[in-house]
């Protein structure tokens, strides 16, 4: 939690955070697998794959659990 | 071709041959019926109350205003045409609008809704804009960040050198 807050006030966007996070730690690999996305491209299909199906989730949980301050 | 004058109107030819039915070729004469002026369409009935209105069911009818001396139409009603000829009830509560995301209905407010609307110059109490900033009416940080984690999951990311990815 306290990781976040600082991601959310030091990048703005959820896929710059993204980006931000994999250069500063490591890129990741889809399903524990060992293959890295090297080129630019391959970086930005990832990162465009793992947005959508964030904003899948996140409308999903709103509609479940959001309630009004 | 016949000239328009030399032509009688419809109702006028009815009538000749309506009355040439009952009476002889001899006696027969053109009758020719007189316009009745009416206004019926045009009548508004004063003591007219009509509940569907006046309960927000919205049926369309706007008192005219008048005030009866008969006892009907005396209730007070806030229902207006506007100018758009569409008709405004304040007082119409639309269980749809107030139904919250997760399946709750706001209560109709107690009381009467004539005070919620003072102080206000909103011209159309049915409709309202709402401006807001992400993280005004609900606190989403939190959600966006469930958000990010459950993705992350999904996809079974995994970084080399720190394992999984969770934020």
């Amino acid at each position: 939690m306290e990781y976040y807050d600082v991601l959310a006030n030091t990048v703005g966007g959820g896929k710059p955070k993204m980006r931000y996070h994999f250069d500063n730690n490591g890129w990741p690999a889809f399903f524990g697998g060992s293959q890295v996305p090297a080129s630019e491209e391959q970086k930005s299909k990832m990162v465009d794959a793992l947005q959508d199906q964030k904003t899948e989730f996140y409308k999903e949980i709103v509609e479940s659990t959001a309630t009004a301050r | 071709m016949q000239s328009l004058r030399a032509t009688p109107n419809i109702a006028g030819r009815r009538a000749i041959d309506a009355a040439g039915s009952r009476t002889s070729p001899s006696t027969r004469r053109a009758v020719t019926r007189s316009p009745v002026k009416s206004t019926a369409y045009l009548t508004v009935d004063p003591d007219q109350y009509d509940p569907d209105a006046n309960s927000g069911r919205g049926s369309g009818f706007v008192p005219s205003g008048a005030v009866s001396s008969h006892g009907g139409g005396v209730r007070p009603s806030r229902v207006t045409r506007g100018a758009d000829g569409v008709v405004y009830d304040p007082d119409q509560y639309d269980a749809d609008a107030n139904q919250r995301s997760g399946g709750d209905v706001v209560p109709r407010p107690s009381g009467g809704s004539a005070r919620q609307t003072e102080g206000s110059n909103t011209v159309d109490p049915r409709f309202a804009l709402l401006f807001d900033c992400d993280g005004v009416i609900v606190e989403t940080e939190e959600l966006h960040r469930k958000a990010y984690n459950a993705s992350f999951k999904h996809f079974g990311l995994t970084i080399p050198a720190s394992g999984k990815v969770e934020w």
